[in-house]
């Protein structure tokens, strides 16, 4: 990172008592703040402990700006983003249409909304919008991450909130493994439900989680995405739970969700078990215009991948692909579901940790892990490609979040990846085939500005793609909104179909590769469907 | 009474031993530590005490006992395959895989006959990612196996599961197979079976073995995790009023967690 200039480095105030809090810190969003086209990086913070203030700028939150030549300047004071309390996660959207992305900061203590005025600054407007992540006679629990999506296709981004436990600093008890104190098991205390926004169009935000049946589902939540996954033309969401089951949220079409988890096998792993659901991502593994979801997870666990069959129902995939031998000795929090290197099919990076800071101690696991990355060969088999993706692979540390995006607009996908108590990695993409690409930088109109839930498909020489745009991936954090496909060698894209959230149907012919493209939203709704 | 108590400080270190081995064998624990806690006493560095000692100590939950004798017993006598084999063992469960190894090849060394020291280095070597050296020792262990036993399903089994994590069905499959050759009523064989037959799209005859699975004696798999399989075959096989059965013992099963 020295070279970058990021000098941020993620404070978790660990204690002797190990609060849990400590070790679940340090989101990573990836967003234009400003519009000239280059990804600027935010990273979230912890704060002191017990007083959970971000009592000096060691806690403050970050915003770094991309300079355009590999470098990056702190601009978190004058933006106004240092924030309050203790940070857990990040969410980035558009929430008002103005054209410029606003942040959504999810934590322990507070959430805070930050609206972007559009000139360098953003404006706390957490109280006025009502988004304070406080339940009704329930107080404010503990949000780990939250995610912006256009539930009812009205064209306005709603946001869910993603809570995890029942927990408080001063009820806290002590966990001991050998008598040795360690973060305690998300079993010793109960979950919390998950909140609904809906966005009224006017900058305030009505709670709808009784009436949506959002908060009758009371997990413990680690991970959000968002997905079409039965291509009803509603975006359905899944949340991936800590030693718990998941939840796969059915978007029913009326302002209410139903979890169908259970039933389309993404509850539990194949081997009837929950896993340490970690952070999650929600996309078309198989080029088959379904997408599919992964999890990250704790040893033992393995990351499940969950095969989307077309009928409502997933199967558990993760032994038939070989991620289970790949994944069964190691923990990971961040992931992401990109095609690194730009062959046409998506492949799976992992931020590897433990979750004690003391796992040697306590279990004879290492603390630091490194990152990993499996390649995706077709045919729904993976490889373990990490020993030959670069440094940026070999160094274990105590890896958290990872956002998602190209950093320098080469056409390669970079990550950025959060370290506890560390300086965070940034994984400059150089992969040196000569693979082509496109990158899609949607623009709503009647949609959501930011054209998040949009559908898109492409057609080239070596076949057909699928891609959902979303920024909610991975771990408390949150990845470009634009749309990346690899295109192998095809330098043509023959043809890209856009299926918006409201229904508006959209078709470009002939597209030349390697390019950022912008598509502005033109047409009228059609009845909704699939893309055929 | 007082004949009793004569007897006992009369009987040497190798009678209390012998009094715990058997202890041990009929699960009388508490019994078991006395007796070898006296031979000990009375011969601090006899090799075989201390190896009981330290299994004694592995159930109680006191991993640091159980290390401190056998790494004692190993020192006394490097050639006890026994001690070299237990403190592999204690290593494999701590999750101290790089150290399991060295004394789980010399146990093997001291006892080429033995299957136990290959099958755990297999185990090893599974825990360390080591897929080639894995799938090397899991073959030995099956060489090395008697035809039909229990402790060759075993083996069978988790060479098996290694094989399915790889992606590696069909070799999965035979191997399952075979375990319940070795032993038709090893619960744990014919879940990895039915498992094995449902990525095969073989969901009839995965259903008959997890519902075989389900009448055998409970081990390592539970009957939740059966439950769970069976509601999933069920409902390929479009029997939902059995899918949805099993899914309700599923639901109604301790679930497990790893954390």
């Amino acid at each position: 990172m020295d070279g970058s200039k990021i000098d941020f480095v993620l404070k978790n105030s660990v204690s002797p008592e190990r609060y849990s809090i400590e070790t679940m810190t340090g989101g990573v969003a990836l967003f234009d703040y400003n519009n000239d086209g280059l990804l600027d990086i935010f990273f979230t913070n912890g704060a002191d402990i017990p007083s959970l203030k971000k009592s000096g700028p060691s806690f403050y939150n970050r915003l770094y700006h991309n300079n355009g030549d590999g470098t990056f300047r702190d601009i978190t004071e004058r933006a106004g983003l240092a924030g309050a309390g203790y940070s857990m996660g990040v969410a980035t959207g558009d929430y008002d249409n103005d054209g410029f992305v606003d942040l959504y900061v999810a934590g322990f203590d507070r959430n805070q909304l930050f609206h972007n005025n559009g000139d360098g600054t953003f404006t706390d407007v957490t109280g006025k919008a009502g988004v304070s992540g406080v339940i009704p006679e329930g107080g404010k629990p503990w949000a780990i991450t939250a995610g912006w999506f256009d539930y009812n296709n009205d064209g306005l981004l709603d946001l869910l909130v993603v809570n995890y436990l029942d927990y408080s600093i001063s009820t806290a008890h002590i966990c001991k493994t050998d008598n040795i104190v360690d973060y305690c098991s998300p079993n010793e205390y109960r979950g919390t439900p998950n909140i609904l926004y809906r966005n009224n169009g006017d900058g305030t935000f009505t709670d709808v989680s009784r009436q949506s049946h959002i908060s009758q589902y009371v997990g413990k939540g680690m991970g959000v995405a968002f997905a079409d996954y039965d291509d009803d033309g509603f975006t359905d969401i899944f949340v991936s739970n800590d030693s718990f089951p998941n939840f796969l949220l059915h978007n029913n079409g009326d302002g209410t969700f139903t979890d169908v988890a259970l039933a389309a096998g993404v509850a539990y792993s194949e081997n009837g078990k929950t896993v340490a659901g970690m952070g999650t991502d929600f996309r078309d593994i198989g080029n088959d215009g379904r997408p599919d979801i992964f999890q990250t997870a704790m040893y033992g666990d393995s990351f499940p991948l969950y095969r989307n069959l077309r009928n409502g129902q997933f199967e558990d995939a993760t032994d038939t692909t070989g991620l289970t031998a790949m994944t069964n000795r190691f923990t990971a929090w961040g992931t992401g579901i990109f095609d690194f290197d730009n062959d046409g099919n998506k492949d799976i990076f992992a931020a590897g940790s433990a979750i004690l800071d003391n796992s040697m101690e306590v279990n004879r696991k290492p603390y630091p892990l490194p990152n990993f990355l499996y390649r995706n060969l077709g045919n729904w088999v993976f490889k373990d490609v990490s020993a030959q993706a670069g440094a940026g692979f070999f160094a274990p540390a105590a890896h958290r979040g990872a956002a998602f995006g190209d950093l320098d607009n080469d056409g390669k996908i970079d990550i950025v990846v959060t370290v506890l108590n560390g300086k965070p990695q940034l994984l400059m993409n150089r992969s040196s085939n000569h693979n082509h690409w496109i990158i899609l930088k949607l623009v709503g109109v009647a949609d959501n500005r930011d054209g998040l839930g949009t559908k898109v498909k492409i057609m080239t020489a070596n076949g057909v793609q699928y891609n959902e745009a979303t920024t909610a991936v991975g771990y408390n954090s949150s990845s470009d909104k634009r749309v990346y496909f690899g295109l192998g060698s095809a330098t043509v894209v023959d043809r890209i179909e856009l299926a918006w959230p409201m229904g508006v149907k959209q078709v470009l012919n002939s597209v030349a590769a390697d390019q950022i493209l912008t598509i502005v939203e033109s047409g009228r709704p059609e009845p909704r469907g699939r893309l055929q | 009474m007082i004949w009793l108590l004569a007897f006992q400080l009369a009987a040497g270190p190798a009678q209390h031993y012998e009094n715990a081995r058997q202890d041990f064998a009929q699960q009388r624990f508490s019994e078991a530590v006395s007796e070898v806690d006296a031979a000990l006493h009375d011969s601090p560095y006899m090799v075989p005490a201390l190896v009981l000692k330290a299994r004694l100590a592995t159930f109680a939950h006191r991993p640091d006992v159980a290390k401190s004798c056998l790494i004692t017993a190993v020192t006394v006598d490097p050639a006890s395959e026994e001690a070299q084999f237990y403190l592999g063992l204690l290593y494999y469960m701590q999750n101290d895989f790089k150290l399991a190894i060295s004394p789980l090849q010399t146990a093997h060394t001291l006892s080429p006959r033995s299957p136990l020291p290959v099958f755990y280095l297999a185990m090893t070597q599974e825990a360390l990612g080591d897929e080639t050296q894995a799938l090397e020792f899991y073959q030995q262990a099956e060489n090395l196996s008697p035809e039909k036993a229990p402790q060759s399903a075993e083996i069978f089994v988790a060479h098996g599961r290694f094989l399915l994590s790889l992606g590696r069905t069909e070799e999965s499959i035979d191997k399952d197979r075979r375990a319940i050759e070795a032993d038709p009523n090893s619960r744990d064989a014919h879940y990895e079976l039915a498992k094995g037959l449902d990525h095969e799209g073989d969901f009839k005859n995965a259903a008959a073995e997890g519902e075989r699975a389900l009448t055998l004696p409970e081990l390592d798999t539970s009957d939740a995790q059966i439950h769970f399989l069976l509601a999933n075959l069920y409902r390929k096989l479009n029997q939902p009023d059995l899918a949805k059965a099993h899914l309700e013992k599923f639901q109604a099963a301790h679930q497990t967690t790893n954390r």
